[in-house]
C-alpha cells in the first residue's frame, strides 16, 4: 500500500518536470518541436500529475490520517540529514489537487490561446517547471524540499512575467518580482537553517514542538517564515510587484497571480502554523498586515481602469483576508477560502481578455446601490480616490527603500575602479 | 566504490579542458593538457606532492594569461601552493595552512584578492575557467592534507576565515548589481563564489568538509559553463554591454537558454549541485557564525538579481539584426550537455558525491 502511495506522489511531482525536460531536450536536440508535440507532452505530464494528485486525495479521504512518505535521504551525514519526504494531510492533498487541476486546465486553455505565438515552446516548458515546483511545495514533508519547489516557482514566475521579452517593461517587471522574492528568501533559508538547529530536523512534523522553544526563538523563527510568505503572496509592504506581473500572458497570470503562486506564501504559513501559533507577536503582525493589504487592495482595485489590474488588486484584497485568517488561527477556514478564491480568480483572469466582448453581449455590471457607498465627506472621498489612483505611491516607497543598496553598489564599483586606476591596471596588456 | 579523489580528478580535468572548445594554438593545447594532468594527479597524490602538483598546475595557467595582473596573481598563488608543499614537507603545518588559504583566496578571487582573477576574467576567460578546475584540486589538498596537519590552528581560525569569506562574498554580490558588462558580471560571480569557497574552506577547519567539496565542484562547473557561453556569445557578437537591451535571444536561442541555465546553477537552482552546495555551506556557516550565513545569503540574492538583470539585458529586448554567426555549435553543445548533465546528476543525487566525500574524510 505504501508503495502505491509513493508512486502516486512521485507521479504528481515528476510528471510535469519530465514533460518540461522532454520538450526542452527535444527542441535543443532537433531544433524543431512542433506545437502539437509540445502540447501533447505537457498535457500528458500534467495529466499524470493530476491522476497522481487525485489518487493521493482518494487514498487520504479513505484513511484520513496525516502521515509521511519517505523515499530516500537526499543528503545524509552523521549530524545532518535532508530526507526526500512527503507530508500528506488535509492541507497538502487539497492544495496538490487544486494545483494539478488548475495547471492542467490552464494548459489545455493555453494550447489554443497561444497558438502560433512566439515563445510557444518556452511557455509550455515553464508551465511544466511550474507544475513540478508547485507540487513539490504542496507535498513536501521537509522545509528544504519545500524550498526547492518554492525556488522553481520563483524562477518560472519571473520568466513568465518577462515572457514578452521584446518589450522593456515586462522584463523590468520580471526583475522586480524576482528581486522581491530573492530578498525575502534570505529570511526563508535562515528560517530553514534555524529550524534544523532548533529541532535537529527540517521535517514539517517536528514543528508541532514549536511551543517548547523559548519565546524569543520561536518569535524569530515565525518572523523568518512570515517574511517570504508576505513577498510571495504580495502582501504589504511587498505588494507592488503583483500588478506589474500582469505583463505576462493571460493564462500565466491566471495560474500564477490569480490562483496558485500568489497563494504559495499563504500555504507556507499553513504548513508552519504550529510555529506561527507559538509566536503571538508574529500572529498579530500577520493579522495587521493581512487586513491592511485587504483594505489597500480593495480601495485600489476600485480605481483601476483595466480589467487585469483591477483583478490583481482584488486578488490582493482576498489574499490579505486569508493571511489574517491564518494568522488568527482559522486555518481550515483559510484553506476553504484559498481554494474558493483560486477557483474564482482563475476563471476571472481567463475571461479578462473578453471583458469588452462580455460588456457588449451581457451588458455592463450594475453599479453599487447608494446605501453601499461609504458615508464620507466629498473632500475625504476625493482624497482617498486620488491615493487609490496612485496606488498609495507604494512603488515610490519601494524604490526609496532599495535606493541605499544601489548607492552602496555604485560606491563599491567606483572604489574598485579607483583601485584599478591607482594600480594602473586599466587597459593593461601583457 | 568510486573514491572522492577519482571523482574530483575527473571533474577537475574536465573543467580545465573546457576552454579547448574554442580552437586555439597547439602550444596552448599542450599547456592545457599538462595542466589538466597536473590537476587530476594532485587529487590522487599524497601530501606535499599533491600541493606541489597544485602549484605546478597553477603555474601552468600563467602562460595563458594576457595581463600582467593576472599573471602576477597566478604566480603568487602558485608560490603559495609551493610554499604549502615545502612547509608541509618540512613539518611546518601552520605555515602550510596559511599559505594554502592565501592561495585559495587568490585563485577564488575573494575580495580583496580579486584583482588578479578580475583581470583574468576580463582578458583571459579561458584561463579563468581553467582556474576553476584546478581549484577543485587545491581545495581537496587543503582539506585532505593541510587541515589535518594543523587541526588546532584550523579550528581556532575557522570563525575568522568564515567571516572574511562571507563578507567578501557579500561585497562582491552587492557590487555585481552595478556591473555594466557581461564580463564584469562574470568576474563578480567568480568573486562571490571565491568568497563562499573561502568561507567553506574556513568552516572545514571544524569538520565541515562536505560543504567545501560541494562548493568547489559547483563553483567550477557552473562558472565554467558560464564562461564557456560568455566566450561563445562574445565570439559571435563582440563584447556585451549591459546598459542597453541586446536582443540576442532570437538569433542565438540555444546560447540564451544555456546561459540562463548555468547562471541559475551558479545561484543554486534546485536540481543542480549548486543547491546542494548552498544547503551544506549554509548549515556549516550557521554553526560557526549565523551572521556569516546571512551575509552569504545576501551575496547569493544580490548576485541572482544581477544575473537576471544581466541576462535580460544581454539576450532579451527587441531582436537585433546584422549578426550572421550560427547558434551554439555541435561541439559547444556537447560540452554544455556534459557540464549540465554533471551539474544536474550531482544536484538530484548529491549522495553520489557526498558518500565518497564522507568515506574519504573518515
Amino acid at each position: 500500500m505504501a508503495d502505491a502511495g509513493t508512486a502516486l506522489v512521485l507521479a504528481t511531482v515528476v510528471g510535469p518536470l519530465a514533460a518540461a525536460l522532454f520538450c526542452a531536450a527535444w527542441e535543443l536536440g532537433t531544433a524543431g518541436a512542433s506545437e502539437r508535440l509540445v502540447v501533447r507532452a505537457t498535457t500528458g505530464g500534467l495529466l499524470v500529475s493530476f491522476l497522481g494528485a487525485f489518487g493521493t486525495l482518494v487514498r487520504y479521504v479513505a484513511a484520513p490520517v496525516p502521515h509521511e512518505l519517505e523515499l530516500a535521504p537526499w543528503i545524509r551525514m552523521a549530524t545532518y540529514e535532508v530526507p526526500i519526504v512527503f507530508h500528506l494531510d488535509a492541507f497538502s492533498v487539497v492544495f496538490s489537487m487544486l494545483a494539478a487541476a488548475l495547471t492542467l486546465l490552464t494548459t489545455v486553455f493555453s494550447a489554443t490561446y497561444l497558438h502560433r505565438e512566439p515563445g510557444f515552446l518556452r511557455f509550455f516548458v515553464l508551465l511544466g517547471l511550474f507544475g513540478g515546483g508547485v507540487q513539490l511545495v504542496a507535498l513536501a514533508g521537509a522545509l528544504d524540499l519545500f524550498f526547492a519547489g518554492w525556488e522553481l516557482l520563483g524562477v518560472s514566475s519571473a520568466l513568465f512575467i518577462g515572457f514578452y521579452k521584446d518589450r522593456a517593461e515586462p522584463v523590468r517587471s520580471s526583475i522586480r518580482a524576482f528581486a522581491t522574492y530573492r530578498a525575502c528568501d534570505i529570511a526563508f533559508f535562515l528560517g530553514i537553517v534555524a529550524t534544523h538547529e532548533s529541532f535537529g530536523s527540517t521535517r514539517l512534523s517536528v514543528l508541532t514542538a514549536a511551543d517548547t522553544l523559548p519565546l524569543g526563538e520561536r518569535t524569530l523563527l515565525a518572523a523568518l517564515f512570515l517574511l517570504p510568505a508576505l513577498a510571495k503572496s504580495a502582501q504589504l509592504p511587498f505588494s507592488s510587484w503583483l500588478p506589474r506581473a500582469m505583463e505576462g500572458p493571460t493564462p500565466s497570470s491566471a495560474l500564477f497571480y490569480g490562483s496558485l503562486s500568489v497563494h504559495a506564501g499563504l500555504y507556507l504559513l499553513l504548513r508552519i502554523h504550529p510555529v506561527l501559533d507559538a509566536a503571538p507577536l508574529v500572529e498579530f503582525t500577520g493579522v495587521a498586515l493581512g487586513l491592511a493589504t485587504a483594505g489597500y487592495g480593495s480601495l485600489v482595485a476600485r480605481a483601476q481602469t483595466d480589467a487585469k489590474s483591477a483583478l490583481a488588486f482584488a486578488t490582493l484584497a482576498q489574499t490579505g483576508l486569508i493571511l489574517a485568517e491564518i494568522a488568527a488561527g482559522f486555518t481550515t477556514l483559510a484553506l476553504i477560502h484559498l481554494v474558493g478564491h483560486a477557483l474564482l480568480r482563475v476563471g476571472q483572469y481567463l475571461r479578462a481578455p473578453s471583458t469588452v466582448h462580455d460588456a457588449h453581449h451581457r451588458g455592463h455590471a450594475e453599479t453599487a446601490p447608494a446605501w453601499w457607498e461609504l458615508p464620507l465627506p466629498p473632500a475625504v472621498r476625493a482624497r482617498v480616490f486620488t491615493w487609490s489612483l496612485h496606488r498609495f505611491r507604494l512603488d515610490e516607497w519601494t524604490e526609496r527603500a532599495v535606493a541605499p543598496l544601489w548607492w552602496v553598489s555604485r560606491v563599491l564599483n567606483q572604489a574598485d575602479g579607483r583601485l584599478r586606476r591607482w594600480l594602473a591596471l586599466e587597459g593593461e596588456q601583457w | 566504490m568510486v573514491t572522492l579523489p577519482f571523482v574530483l580528478a575527473v571533474v577537475a580535468a574536465l573543467v580545465v579542458w573546457l576552454p579547448s572548445v574554442e580552437p586555439g594554438p597547439a602550444a596552448d593545447r599542450v599547456r592545457r593538457i599538462a595542466c589538466a594532468v597536473a590537476a587530476a594527479a594532485a587529487c590522487v597524490a599524497p601530501g606535499p606532492w599533491a600541493a606541489g602538483l597544485v602549484a605546478l598546475a597553477t603555474a601552468l595557467h600563467a602562460p595563458g594569461s594576457s595581463t600582467r595582473t593576472g599573471t602576477a596573481s597566478l604566480a603568487i598563488a602558485a608560490s603559495c601552493h609551493a610554499a604549502t608543499a615545502v612547509a608541509g614537507a618540512l613539518g611546518a603545518a601552520e605555515v602550510a595552512l596559511v599559505a594554502s588559504l592565501l592561495g585559495l583566496a587568490l585563485r577564488g578571487g575573494a575580495v580583496p584578492f580579486h584583482l588578479g582573477t578580475a583581470a583574468l576574467c576580463a582578458r583571459s576567460p579561458g584561463v579563468a575557467i581553467e582556474l576553476g578546475g584546478t581549484s577543485i584540486a587545491a581545495v581537496l589538498v587543503h582539506l585532505a592534507w593541510v587541515v589535518p596537519a594543523a587541526p588546532a590552528l584550523a579550528h581556532d581560525a575557522a570563525p575568522a576565515i568564515v567571516v572574511v569569506g562571507a563578507t567578501a562574498a557579500a561585497l562582491s554580490g552587492v557590487a555585481s548589481l552595478s556591473r555594466s558588462t557581461l564580463r564584469g558580471l562574470w568576474s563578480s560571480s567568480v568573486s562571490v563564489h571565491g568568497g563562499m569557497l573561502l568561507g567553506a574552506v574556513g568552516a572545514a577547519g571544524r569538520g565541515h568538509f562536505a560543504g567545501a567539496v560541494f562548493v568547489s565542484v559547483a563553483f567550477a562547473l557552473a562558472l565554467g559553463g558560464f564562461g564557456l557561453l560568455l566566450a561563445a556569445i562574445e565570439a559571435r557578437t563582440g563584447p556585451v554591454d549591459l546598459r542597453f537591451p541586446g536582443g540576442r535571444s532570437v538569433r542565438f536561442p540555444r546560447i540564451t537558454w544555456a546561459f540562463a541555465f548555468f547562471a541559475a546553477a551558479g545561484i543554486a537552482l534546485p536540481g543542480t549541485v549548486g543547491f546542494a552546495a548552498d544547503d551544506l555551506l549554509l548549515h556549516a556557516l550557521w554553526e560557526e557564525s549565523p551572521v556569516s550565513c546571512g551575509l552569504v545569503l545576501v551575496a547569493s540574492a544580490t548576485l541572482a538579481v544581477a544575473l537576471l538583470r544581466g541576462w535580460s539585458a544581454a539576450f532579451l529586448g527587441a531582436p537585433a539584426r546584422g549578426w550572421t554567426a550560427p547558434d551554439l555549435s555541435r561541439r559547444e553543445g556537447a560540452w554544455v550537455a556534459v557540464l549540465a548533465g554533471v551539474l544536474v546528476a550531482f544536484g538530484i543525487w548529491p549522495m553520489g558525491l557526498l558518500a565518497p566525500t564522507l568515506a574519504f574524510f573518515e
